[in-house]
């Protein structure tokens, strides 16, 4: 949608050649001071999506780029300054902002940017209308029961690209009521347009599901408003504040033909009866908040602060019917959710100098989430293809509206040892309760400890100990099946068939967990111009009670930078980091038809079903940068380089499953770019560019089969992104 | 990069050539007339300010360029505006440093290490800022993970320059990310937001001053810090999906990932690691279900999202289960 054309290129380049007599204009004119015109064009060597992600050169050929900076101060009694500023311009990522400002009176700024994101533009897809809210198929499609009978597939593909672009306006205003009193406001506008991806299910049999991955239309839109009032004065700070944020979505559902035939669902939901789906995108909702902070200083090195936020989120957009294929004989509860959000946010922090040498932090923090949404039995239909079932089967759900309520209190203290020895030390405890879910509270407490010092005159060093144990109450796993079905469908049912996860189940955000954390840093700096620094961290988290679920999850990240700055016209510098991240899984497969061995009691449980999955990314990341100042006041070049390497491997292991190896997943990226800037003159620069970038990746999820590679889903069939590409560019800048 | 694509750059670049020749050219090089502009600029400004006479003391030594710079920059301006004091700009922060002008001893208040005295402590340093920046973004440094970590003001923010890299939005995240070693990795991976690119800097996500939130989060907590560009994953949903209602950060690793849409681990793994339901959520995912030994909808494409794409929440009566 987005993409570039040629001719496009060609005349933004043209464009750019149209400024310089206003470039030349400008520098002679006498009401700019500092400010700076660059104007340039570059030329892209690759078509590529995944290289423009975020800079828009997505095509091969020329791009007309520019830049400017103009601003100025008032001369006469007290400053004022103001800016006019443009970058990127010519490419989708344009940035412009104006700005005026006096002083410790006020200051303004109204300010644009563009932020696209290309994703892929090699997918296919038989739907017309891709990209919008109603997708059919094209005349001859013949519906299958699964995506090999589509025989008119291979005739009907078009290529789709999936990409969206923000573009935003903020505005911005500042102004000093009086010396202690200031009041700030800013205002966003924001839309988000484009295409992504999206799920089209439409029927399943036995649990099958069948559907298609749409491009789906994104047409959002975001507008906040923010006001503060503040009065700061020596020793005291408070403000008050008030925000609004609200989204609205110019989508509400997404209609589509459905491909296929199934001689299992009812008579009216196939293709053959011209059945169309409907899927609700996301509804509109709005943001109030209210804000109180402040701060007061008792005197030398004691404060007191604290702040309080209220604030309400509602959405009320209309319901779609359950089915858009069967009329439902019980109709809905409520025309619109009427979803209300109430969450309220504490904290006073109170510091201290308890000594000359040390000083004492406490801070309490309370969270809320009160959601206030109203509680009914929706009966729902899994998809267009059934009719609606009765209120006393699994199908009558009653939707879960989560409450939280976090309460985190913590103690940290420093203590100067020596000149340059610090001791930090520090104690936290956090407790946090949650309805409907099969945890209803759980309590953890961290300590931690901080050494920094000084090996030697040449040197620094810190290392940081952790520790945190978290513990949860006692597991109910029938909380969230039974919050979450009709009360009298509930009551039909055996106490093991309370399950919608294995009982054995602990959610690694819900269970307890041990976590150990070390981290240290050592930096020399053997003379002036060079230093040498080494980080490490390390962390392991082990989740004791989860049988079934997330068990370790352990990370490790090493990095060496070394800097050289041997004279003045030389700068150097390169840095390695390796980052491995490793967890393990387990699960217990509970198949086997339509009426699989239950979970519970565990004495029926097949050990043969267990099942762990390893899986580990190691991360290699390499980046140099070398400037040199060839000539000096005349001629600089720069060269960076940066290499990463990144490999997921996947290890599943069972007893009496049957698995195979999965392969690696990796990503290889390589970059650099060269530079070198000509000083003309005083005022006139030369730039000459030159980026490379290689990009190659192997993904089994994407490379293995093409849009028809599973059975029941159409999948869009894009593939990883492998490119080398090469962006030369030549530009002008000008300071006057 | 096909032979084609290399022609087609060698004679771009020859195109380029002759047109920046042609610009050189149409502009014209006026270096005598630039040069002069150039030299006498700052100064002028100043001059014209009635600064440089509170300044002269010190600006007999320090009048260079890499000095003076300050003139053409905000803080230049205070000491004019009446806010400061009348003592002229170099002692509003160096403080009294009248035996630095008379025997060469350290100034009042030091800011960096690079010259030939050392540093004032960094509390001192920062009550210097602090006397002045106190507004919204400063209310909680004190306590705060910088202050925490002995960080001054002057470690990040370049105070002589008309273009302070850490008050420059396209580059204040190089500034961060000399500390942030693993955040700067992270921004290296496939899947990262456009913050190396320039389109997005730490500050759109983080006060580095302090704040309420965990991380120094600018908004109150990660879910408002995420949902203010993504507003339309806060619902309030019909069908909530809980982890979502809490902490972003469950699933997704903000500062970048191996995995598609920062996603910490890759699908379907991630989500068994919280969803065991009978039937597929409790199968074991294997190369059996990659060809040519099988084709698994729960591996291949978008994996669990094939069908569950509304992962966020659905606000579809017959959503429940996140798929419409």
């Amino acid at each position: 949608m987005l993409q570039h054309s040629s001719t496009t290129h060609a005349k933004l380049f043209l464009s750019a050649l149209c400024c310089l007599p206003l470039v030349n204009a400008l520098s002679t004119s006498a009401f700019a001071q500092d400010s700076s015109v660059s104007i340039g064009a570059g030329y892209s060597s690759e078509d590529s999506y995944r290289f423009g992600q975020y800079s828009s050169i997505t095509g091969e050929g020329a791009y007309g780029i520019g830049s400017f900076l103009f601003q100025g101060t008032k001369q006469a009694g007290y400053g004022g300054t103001w800016q006019l500023r443009g970058d990127r311009i010519g490419l989708e990522t344009t940035g412009l902002e104006a700005s005026y400002r006096r002083w410790d009176e006020f200051s303004f700024s109204l300010n644009y940017e563009q932020l696209p994101h290309y994703r892929f533009n090699d997918g296919y897809t038989p739907f017309i209308g891709s990209g919008t809210m109603v997708q059919t198929l094209p005349p001859g499609w013949t519906g299958s029961s699964s995506t090999s009978g589509f025989s008119a597939l291979g005739s009907s593909l078009n290529q789709v690209n999936v990409d969206t672009r923000r573009d935003r306006v903020t505005s911005a205003l500042q102004w000093h009521i009086t010396e202690s009193w200031q009041l700030q406001g800013e205002f966003r506008h924001e839309t988000k347009q484009g295409s992504d991806t999206l799920a089209a299910i439409f029927g399943s049999t036995g649990g099958n599901p069948r559907g298609s991955v749409l491009v789906r239309p994104v047409d959002y839109q975001i507008d906040e408003f923010d006001v503060s009032v503040t009065y700061a004065a020596a020793g005291s700070q408070f403000n008050l504040g008030y925000n609004t944020l609200r989204f609205s979505n110019d989508n509400a559902s997404l209609r589509f033909d459905n491909p296929f035939n199934n001689s299992q669902w009812a008579a009216g939901a196939n293709f053959s009866d011209g059945a169309v789906g409907q899927i609700g995108l996301e509804p509109d909702n709005v943001s109030q908040q209210y804000s109180l902070s402040g701060t007061h200083s008792f005197g030398s090195g004691t404060r007191l602060s604290g702040s309080l936020v209220s604030t309400r989120l509602e959405q009320d957009d209309s319901f779609l019917p359950y089915s858009s294929v069967f009329p439902a004989p019980i109709p809905l509860p409520r025309s619109d959710l009427g979803g209300r959000v109430d969450s309220l946010l504490a904290n006073l922090r109170f510091a201290t100098r308890v000594s000359d040498r040390g000083n004492l932090n406490l801070h309490y923090y309370f969270r809320e989430r009160d959601n206030r949404t109203p509680q009914a039995i929706y009966l729902r239909i899994p998809g267009d293809a059934t009719p609606q079932g009765g209120l006393l089967n699994s199908s009558a759900r009653v939707n879960r509206i989560y409450d939280l309520e976090q309460e985190k209190l913590s103690a940290d203290f420093r203590y100067r040892l020596s000149g340059s020895t610090r001791l930090n030390l520090g104690l936290e405890f956090e407790q946090t309760d949650r309805s409907m879910l099969d945890v209803a509270t759980t309590e953890e407490e961290r300590t931690y400890a901080r050494l920094s010092f000084k090996p030697t005159v040449t040197s620094s060093a810190w290392i940081k100990l952790a520790r945190a144990e978290r513990d949860s109450s006692t597991y109910d796993a029938t909380a969230p099946f039974v919050a979450g079905h009709n009360p009298d469908y509930v009551a039909t049912l055996m106490g093991n068939e309370l399950f919608e996860n294995d009982p054995l189940l602990r959610r690694y955000h819900l269970t307890a967990r041990n976590r150990d954390e070390l981290s240290a840093s050592f930096s020399l700096f053997p003379w002036d111009q060079a230093s040498v620094s080494f980080l490490a961290i390390l962390a392991m988290d082990d989740y004791p009670e989860a049988r079934i679920g997330l068990q370790e999850s352990d990370k490790s990240s090493y990095s060496l930078d070394f800097s050289f700055d041997p004279a003045q016209a030389w700068q150097a510098s390169v840095f390695y980091t390796y980052d491995n991240y490793q967890n393990r899984q387990a699960g217990y497969a509970r198949l086997g038809g339509g009426n699989p061995t239950p979970f519970f009691p565990e004495s029926l449980r097949l050990p043969g079903n267990d099942w762990w999955v390893s899986s580990e990314d190691r991360v290699h990341s390499i980046g140099s940068m070398l400037q040199w100042s060839a000539i000096p006041e005349r001629l600089d070049l720069s060269l960076e380089a940066s290499y990463s390497d990144a490999n997921t491997m996947t290890q599943p292991l069972s007893r009496g499953q049957r698995f195979l190896p999965l392969p690696d997943v990796s990503t290889e990226i390589v970059s650099a770019e060269f530079s070198a800037n000509y000083r003309l003159s005083a005022d006139r620069e030369l730039s000459l560019g030159w980026y490379f970038e290689r990009f190659q990746a192997i993904d089994w999820s994407l490379d293995s089969g093409g849009i028809d590679a599973l059975s029941n889903i159409l999948l869009p069939g894009n593939l990883s992104p492998n490119y080398s590409a090469h962006f030369i560019s030549l530009s002008l800048h000008a300071n006057f | 990069m096909t032979n084609r694509s290399l022609a087609r750059c060698g004679l771009f670049g020859l195109g380029a050539f002759f047109v920046g020749a042609l610009a050189l050219l149409f502009l014209g090089l006026n270096t005598s007339e630039a040069q002069s502009r150039d030299s006498t600029r700052q100064q002028a400004a100043a001059a014209a300010r009635g600064v440089e006479s509170e300044d002269s003391t010190c600006l007999t030594c320090h009048n260079n360029p890499q000095v003076t710079a300050i003139y053409g920059t905000p803080h230049g301006l205070s000491a004019l505006s009446g806010a400061a004091s009348s003592a002229g700009t170099c002692a509003n922060c160096h403080g009294d440093s009248a035996s630095h002008g008379q025997s060469l001893q350290s100034p009042g208040i030091v800011f960096s290490n690079e010259g030939r005295f050392p540093a004032s402590d960094k509390a001192v340093q920062n009550q210097t800022c602090l006397n002045c920046h106190q507004s919204r973004e400063t209310v909680h440094w004190s306590g705060s993970a910088h202050q925490a970590a002995d960080l001054a003001c002057a470690d990040c923010h370049t105070i002589h320059a008309s273009h302070a890299t850490a008050l420059n939005e396209l580059s204040d995240a190089s500034v961060c990310l000399r500390c942030h070693l693993e955040q700067r990795a992270q921004m290296n991976l496939r899947s990262h937001h456009p913050v190396a690119e320039g389109l997005m800097t730490c500050n759109d996500c983080h006060n580095p001053h302090g704040s309420d939130a965990m991380a120094l989060l600018s908004r109150i907590s990660v879910n408002e810090t995420c949902t203010s560009c993504h507003a339309e994953k806060r619902g309030p949903f019909l069908w909530e999906h809980q982890p979502v209602t809490e902490d972003c950060t469950y699933c997704h690793t903000p500062h970048g990932s191996t995995q598609d849409r920062l996603l910490s681990v890759r699908q379907p793994f991630l989500c068994q690691t919280c969803h065991s339901e009978a039937f597929h959520p409790s199968s074991l995912y294997s190369g059996t279900g990659l060809p040519p030994a099988g084709a698994q909808q729960n591996l291949l494409g978008s994996s669990c999202t094939n069908c569950h794409s509304l992962v966020h929440g659905s606000n579809h009566p017959s959503g429940s289960r996140l798929t419409r």
